[in-house]
């Protein structure tokens, strides 16, 4: 039954990336998508198509299908560490880093380019990092409740980094728009230059985590009791932080700071093939995939030819439905808490 | 401790006299206690009055021949120092770059609403503000509160310009002057003009102005570059957008491959290999035939007197031959 869901979604998220190559600023009819792909030649093929299809669409979808799935599953990792239902992806800093990486870099115009990506995504990516491993060695070395004090430094360290951002956005208000429109979130412009790069980044994270499904299993019956059946815990603390930073690190260079597809798919994952890790990882990745990819797909037709950055229409359309969610299924949060 | 007392105490008296100073002016100029006073010296209170309508459609009352003017808009900077007003001029913007004597000016914080400091205006005395239209609505709004006058200037075409000129020099005194620096526009514009409607439909050339790098945007119809791009014979490709500078996707960019790119520079760094290498641009025709120029931000995007030589240099790169005379001609005004 849950190997069928899960195809189902595996389907549901081919089949929307193959509609997204149609779909834009410019639209190509379906035939057109299968001859560029296909590499059929054919007279009614203008340069154009062939080049938006496979230079622009075809490396957006599937980068957003791979952030959507970086951070689905990394908000399954820290919603089963922290045991919370309200943790995401950046709860301990990952973005508020990643921000000041990227502000620093379009405030400075610092030119730089390794392993494909240009200077603002790999700050971003450095960033990210960078802050986590911040929050993670103050958080352990408080050692009472390190737990607690992981999700207390991510807060404070996070809101110190998010406040330097604001100064510099301040004393540099020609390159606000700039600022701005990463802050948001967006995949465009976008190419194939920066996959090789994140798609490793983003597979080793989900597989990293997923490789912890069952100690995370283990720890949704308390600590204690997960200790007692003879769980490392700050080994699997430690696993998880890393794993899911990679991920995370990894998506919001890619694409910016996008909100919600890390709270909520896991807890659409959870709804379907229940609160046990080892489907839950992999399908809050398939559900964070298929958000992503639809969110891109509104993001660049509804007020084309102009774009919306994703991460609006995610927070747009992500909260009401959390909302929805928390109103009507009530009862399924009793499966992680 | 007592040390300390005595600075604190030392330093609020001086703020407070600061502070009575930079509100005097405001106590209602008009009534005849305040003109008959001769303690503000910058205030021209026993010279005459004018009346002028900006281009907000306000009507403003300033003093005549006004000695001490601030300029919260580089633009109005510009046209000040063109017109010979410079004198006149006591506060600038940290974005008031140009001409070079303009930097030399008292600054007032910088030109978006945030990083202007008000104080700063009011404690420069200024008889007469001048502001560019509608984003300095609250700047404006509060200006008039304490009875500063405040000038509007206009938007993006040259007839907002030649506006712009003539009320400048009527509320500066330098009516004669500014009537020459614009008639010596209108001539330059004509020229342009009358090159660019000659060319036959079949030679214009289409074009794409980013007006911003990331996210990337484009000018629409009601940008003054839309209308640059039009007196040069040239069409610009995204003239049906609905917005005046709308952001705008590569996929739409590539649809309608334009025969030549400008770029608006945006940091010092920037490149034309740096426009040209975002990702499926390189099939682009303007690109392949090496047809991608970058422009000076401020020449541009300020809508100030130099906007006479940016249409020139735009002609000269979209159609160098017919063109071509115009460097020799050209004379900064």
């Amino acid at each position: 039954m849950k190997l069928w869901l899960t195809c189902l979604l595996l389907l549901i998220l081919g089949g929307l990336m193959v509609i997204s190559l149609g779909i834009g600023a410019v639209s190509i009819s379906p035939i057109k998508v299968w001859q560029v792909l296909a590499g059929i030649e054919s007279t009614t093929l203008s340069l154009s198509d062939r080049t938006i299809i496979w230079e622009l669409r075809l490396p957006r979808t599937i980068l957003a299908c791979l952030v959507g799935c970086g951070l689905g599953t990394a908000g399954a990792g820290y919603q089963g560490l922290f045991r919370n239902p309200l943790a995401d992806p950046f709860v301990i800093g990952a973005s508020s880093g990643s921000a000041l990486g990227a502000t620093l870099m379009i405030v400075t115009g610092m030119q730089v380019n390794w392993l494909g990506l240009s200077a603002v995504p790999l700050a971003a990516l450095a960033g990210s990092l960078l802050s986590v491993a911040i929050v993670y060695m103050i958080a352990v070395a408080g050692r009472d409740a390190p737990m607690l004090s992981l999700l207390l430094a991510g807060v404070a360290v996070s809101s110190f980094i998010g406040a330097v951002v604001s100064l510099l956005m301040f004393l540099n208000d020609e390159r606000l728009v700039t600022i701005f429109g990463w802050l948001m979130g967006s995949f465009s412009g976008s190419g194939w230059s920066t996959l090789p790069t994140i798609a490793p980044l983003i597979l080793i994270g989900i597989t990293g985590l997923w490789l912890l499904s069952r100690p995370l299993d283990a720890l949704s019956f308390g600590e204690e009791a997960a200790q007692g059946l003879g769980l490392r815990l700050s080994l699997l603390r430690s696993g998880v932080v890393l794993f899911t930073s990679i991920a995370t690190a990894a998506s919001v260079s890619a694409g910016g700071v996008i909100g919600f597809v890390g709270l909520i798919s896991p807890h659409l994952a959870r709804l379907i093939v229940g609160g046990r890790h080892v489907w839950v990882i992999p399908v809050s990745g398939l559900f964070g995939g298929i958000l992503l990819v639809a969110a891109d797909d509104l993001a660049r037709t509804i007020v084309a030819p102009e774009e919306l950055p994703v991460g609006v229409v995610t927070a747009l359309l992500g909260s009401p439905f959390f909302l929805f969610l928390l109103k009507t299924r009530r009862r399924a949060w009793g499966a992680i808490t | 401790m007592i040390l300390l007392c005595l600075l604190m105490l030392v330093s609020f008296g001086w703020h407070g006299c600061r502070w009575e100073e930079s509100v005097r002016p405001s106590t209602s100029p008009d009534s005849p206690a305040a003109s008959s006073s001769t303690e503000t010296p910058s205030r021209l209170t026993d010279v005459g009055k004018i009346t002028v309508r900006d281009t907000l459609g306000r009507e403003v009352i300033v003093p005549q021949s006004p000695r001490r003017i601030v300029s919260i808009a580089p633009k109005g900077t510009e046209l000040l120092f063109a017109i010979g007003a410079g004198d006149q001029v006591v506060g600038v913007t940290t974005s008031c770059n140009y001409p070079p004597e303009a930097q030399h000016r008292e600054k007032v914080g910088g030109f978006s609403l945030k990083s202007l400091s008000l104080e700063k205006v009011i404690a420069l005395h200024p008889d007469v503000v001048i502001s560019t239209g509608e984003y300095h609505r609250p700047v404006i709004d509060h200006l008039e509160r304490l009875q500063i006058p405040v000038i509007a200037l206009g938007g993006e075409t040259f007839e907002s310009l030649y506006q712009d000129l003539t009320l400048l020099g009527k509320v500066t005194g330098n009516s004669e002057q500014a009537d020459q620096i614009s008639r010596q526009i209108r001539t330059r514009v004509e020229y342009v003009r009358q090159i660019g409607a000659a060319i036959p439909p079949n030679e214009r050339l289409s074009l794409f102005y980013q007006a911003w790098d990331e996210p990337l945007s484009a000018a629409g119809p009601g940008s003054f570059m839309d209308e640059i791009i039009r007196l040069t014979g040239a069409r610009n490709i995204f003239d049906d957008a609905d917005k005046i500078y709308p952001q705008i996707s590569s996929e739409a960019l590539i649809a309608r491959d334009p025969d030549v790119i400008i770029a608006r520079k945006v940091a010092s760094q920037q490149t034309i290999e740096d426009v040209s290498k975002k990702p499926g641009w390189s099939h682009l025709k303007a690109i392949r035939n090496g047809r991608v120029y970058l422009l000076d931000g401020d020449l541009i995007a300020r809508f100030g007197p130099r906007i006479v030589d940016a249409l020139e240099i735009i002609a000269q790169e979209i159609y160098p031959d017919r063109f071509s005379h115009l460097q020799q001609d050209r004379a900064s005004p």
